[in-house]
């Protein structure tokens, strides 16, 4: 043994060893036994779990996944999972063992191990992922195949390019008649997936997919029927006969004890339920209110859920769960969420035949010691009196009796409440209404929405409240420490009291408060409006002052408030998804992927296919341009639309006359110049007709169009 | 309990003791080749390792883990990795492929000067044998610089890895060093 060697053996046995848990892992995981070593990763992955950050040991982890032992394996695979984003660079040393192991004669290991690649996120590893994932998708045992067909997503998100290229997206199509139902739904559920995550449509269903989908649902496992659900809902069938039969097939699902399950369901057969006939479509609608009500006897989070989805299956189909008020009241133990999303649904199910058990009821909620449900009761029995004529007067009652019985609790809503009735019947209930009003204290509304009805009631009924000056001074008195919102009332009220009813007192306060309003107050809406009533005030014409000053509102028809139609629709897309909860369409809080793949397409197609494209997608935005520019028909919708509700409501209808007279005005003056870039557009709509001229001037046209397909 | 008392036992005689030898060397060289010879007795086939193989085969009454490491450019440099406690480490050459020995000459030298394996014996494959217009294993030698090693047990054997000609020799050798160093 030679001297400098020794020395280096010298040296080792002089250094001090080194210490503390890292290095004794990395010594275990080296170890010459393999029984250390196996030992050595349960450590490791323990320390792991409980959230030390081993990745130091990577590569020495690394080294003992290459083991005929199960167990090992498992845990080395759980190891990469955790820290492959650590060492991306290291992941391609596991490589080799990962096709190895799709190889594997055990389909546990080959399933394993496609489901790892597939979770190490790592783009190195994308490039290897094909052959492995091309033998697995093609695998003898359904477990294997199932597992590549998630795989097939995961990759897609990584890498959409080489997944589209290498035909992957083909192969989890071709899956979808295999024999065994985990893959087909596997793989419907990765399709959905990556449709979703790109917005294109890559899930093609025919109609003979259609019957394998019908088939596989009923032997699928809840996971497998939701996704299926999920895609059926999204297939739009063409013939009766085929949407009978998905609804044929689908029923049976209205009956499955996961929750998840039915409401997919339902969301299917509402999709459909525009196809059929009107007499199909409400026995239909008939049948999908017991499995809704079912949802009811669910813990109270899964009901909450059911709720949110039933308020807008409400909104689309009114005639669903008409019967079934009494599901929907409210049990002493409902947590809080619960108890206010059931009193909104009941209030949207009352009619005319249940109207006064679900006013008995609200009573009793009013009654409540929680304040929002109170608040929430004594809102739904003002919506329950103006939807409802019939009783309304017994709904003013009990809102009086409250008043009466427990006024600070419920003023607040009950004012606001108030003014909505007073402008939905006028005059009926007017005495009611001064009564309460004449009790109130103006400390005790708190809310800036209630003081706004307060004083809005005070101006329109002036000469029926009691102690009027008095009430006006103290408010003006707080004037600017209030809302904008009650400033602009306020200074509404106080202008009609100094039309209909002036007083030297009022004549001074609306001074005040004009004063104030222009010079103190910083809200541009308020000011505003001071300045106009100020203008306004200071012309002669005092019939013309009291034409757009005291002009009537329109009755209140209604409430309860809906979606506005496209949201609807989109929500209605939602049902059973997390969007359905949020009352958002997914859009607005998950991102999409990227446009990535359409452009992949797009590059696919040949370079005449595209010029076509864009040629008519220019055409197509001329017109619309065109359509925007053509502000005749235009005007003639405008009138439309002002000549129906002159209709309805002959007051407003002289002013939108007036309105009218302006833009006529401006109608008769020429039209504005076209933006040069339309006649840009011009000059190329022309160009299919000019294909076929001289070569210079195609290679010309060719040239802009690249331009243009990059503003694209 | 049993199982306590063996591996104390098992570890006091050495009898579960495992020799982790590394097979090194250029991409294409006929590693991956050689280690499935030598474990399974056949010639597989084989594609480019991206990472490694392991396999653990028993060669008179020794168990040895037989690593075979991927030799792409790219992998290299995570060789290092696999260092430590390293008994010994086969070197796989390409004898055909003269553009290249000066590539695998600086692999070659650039790892021995690595700390962890100052202790581990060489055996250097002189492959691919069978071909023709491959360089003898004194040619591989000096194109190598094996005679500048010093303090160091090493040995070049011609091999044909697709024959099995050579293997037996060159491990026979390598078991010896290593018997004799550890013993």
């Amino acid at each position: 043994m030679s001297v400098s060697r020794l020395e280096s053996r010298l040296r080792k046995l002089f250094n001090v060893p080194r210490k503390g848990e890292t290095f004794e892992f990395r010594e275990g995981l080296v170890s010459q036994y393999a029984d250390e070593r196996k030992d050595t990763i349960q450590r490791v992955i323990a320390a792991m779990t409980v959230g030390k950050d081993v990745s130091s040991l990577f590569p020495d982890i690394l080294k003992n996944i290459a083991t005929h032992d199960l167990e090992q394996k498992k845990l080395v695979y759980l190891y990469l999972m955790n820290y492959a984003k650590t060492n991306p660079e290291l992941c391609i040393l596991a490589v080799n063992t990962f096709v190895q192991d799709t190889e594997d004669p055990n389909p546990l290991v080959r399933a394993l191990a496609i489901r790892t690649m597939g979770c190490i996120r790592v783009d190195k590893m994308v490039d290897y992922m094909e052959i492995p994932l091309k033998r697995t998708l093609k695998d003898d045992n359904p477990y294997v195949r199932k597992t590549a067909a998630i795989c097939v997503a995961k990759l897609f998100d990584l890498n959409s390019r080489m997944c589209i290229e290498q035909g992957f997206l083909d192969e989890l199509m071709s899956l979808l008649d295999d024999s065994n139902q985990m893959v087909v739904a596997n793989s419907i559920s990765a399709l959905i997936e990556i449709s979703k995550a790109t917005n294109s449509n890559i899930l093609k269903i025919d109609s003979k997919i259609l019957k394998k989908l019908l088939i596989t649902l009923n032997e699928c496992t809840e996971w497998g029927r939701i996704a299926i659900l999920t895609a059926l809902a999204d297939y739009a069938a063409e013939e009766v006969g085929e949407v009978q039969h998905i609804i044929d097939r689908v029923s049976p699902q209205l009956q499955h004890e996961n929750p998840a399950v039915v409401l997919s369901a339902v969301k299917v057969i509402i999709k459909q339920l525009d196809k059929v006939d009107e007499e199909q479509k409400n026995s239909l609608l008939k049948r999908l209110s017991s499995p809704l009500v079912s949802l009811l006897s669910t813990p109270p989070e899964l009901q909450y859920v059911a709720l949110r989805n039933i308020r807008i299956i409400l909104e689309k189909y009114p005639v669903v769960l008409a019967r079934e008020l009494r599901v929907f009241f409210i049990k002493y133990n409902d947590p809080l969420y619960l108890k206010l999303e059931k009193i909104d649904i009941m209030v949207r199910l009352a009619d005319d035949s249940n109207g006064l058990l679900l006013l008995a009821e609200l009573r009793e909620y009013a009654m409540e010691i929680e304040t929002e449900v109170v608040d929430k009761s004594v809102m739904a029995l003002g919506q329950l009196a103006i939807k409802i004529p019939k009783i309304s007067k017994k709904a003013i009652d009990v809102l009086y009796e409250l008043f009466i019985s427990r006024s600070d609790y419920v003023i607040d809503q009950l004012v606001v409440v108030l003014q909505n009735i007073l402008r939905r019947y006028s005059n009926e209930y007017l005495t009611t209404v001064i009564t309460i009003i004449g009790d109130l204290e103006l400390d005790s509304l708190k809310s800036s929405d209630a003081l706004a009805s307060y004083v809005w009631i005070v101006g329109q009924y002036a000469s029926e409240i009691p102690h009027l000056e008095d009430r006006l001074t103290s408010l003006m008195a707080q004037f600017q420490d209030m809302d904008p919102a009650v400033q602009s009332a306020f200074l509404t009220t106080i202008v009609k009291i100094n039309l209909t009813k002036p007083t030297p007192v009022t004549q001074s306060l609306l001074q005040q408060a004009l004063n104030q309003a222009t010079k103190e107050i910083e809200n541009p809406d308020v000011r505003d409006k001071a300045y106009i009533y100020w203008r306004i005030l200071s012309t002669d014409n005092s019939e013309l002052q009291k034409k757009i000053i005291l002009s009537k509102l329109p009755v209140l028809e209604s409430t309860i408030d809906h979606f506005p139609p496209l949201l609807l629709n989109e929500l209605v897309n939602e049902i059973s998804n997390l969007g359905s909860v949020y009352h958002k369409p997914a859009s607005s809080f998950i991102k999409s992927v990227d446009g990535e793949l359409i452009n992949t397409q797009l590059q696919t197609k040949k370079f005449e296919e595209l010029q076509q494209m864009a040629k008519s997608e220019i055409v197509n935005n001329t017109v619309k341009a065109e359509n925007l520019l053509d502000f005749d028909d235009d005007y003639d919708a405008v009138q439309n639309a002002n000549g129906q509700s002159d209709t309805s409501t002959p007051v407003t209808g002289n002013i939108l006359d007036e309105l009218n007279d302006l833009f006529t005005n401006l109608s008769t003056q020429p039209p504005p110049p076209q933006p040069s870039g339309s006649s840009v557009f011009k000059d190329l709509i022309q160009e299919p007709e000019s294909h076929q001229q001289s070569q210079q001037s195609n290679r010309h046209q060719e040239t802009s169009n690249a331009d243009l397909l990059d503003l694209f | 309990m049993g199982n306590v008392f063996s591996g104390i036992f098992g570890r006091l005689w050495g009898v579960n003791k495992e020799i982790r030898i590394l097979i090194l060397g250029l991409d294409g060289a006929g590693k991956t080749t050689i280690l499935y010879k030598l474990q399974m007795g056949e010639v597989v086939k084989t594609k480019p390792t991206i990472g490694f193989n392991v396999e653990t085969l028993t060669y008179k009454n020794i168990s040895i883990n037989m690593w075979d490491l991927g030799g792409q450019t790219s992998i290299r440099p995570y060789w290092r990795c696999y260092y430590a406690n390293t008994a010994a480490v086969i070197f796989v050459v390409d004898s055909t492929d003269k553009e290249r020995i000066e590539v695998a000459k600086k692999e070659l030298h650039m790892m021995l000067k690595e700390d962890e394996l100052t202790d581990s014996a060489l055996l250097v494959f002189a492959n691919k044998q069978d071909q023709p217009g491959a360089l003898t294993a004194a040619e591989v030698s000096k194109a190598l610089g094996l005679v500048d090693l010093k303090d160091r047990s090493w040995s070049i054997v011609a091999s044909s890895a697709i024959k099995g000609e050579g293997l037996s020799e060159g491990l026979d050798w390598l078991i010896d060093v290593i018997k004799e160093e550890q013993m």
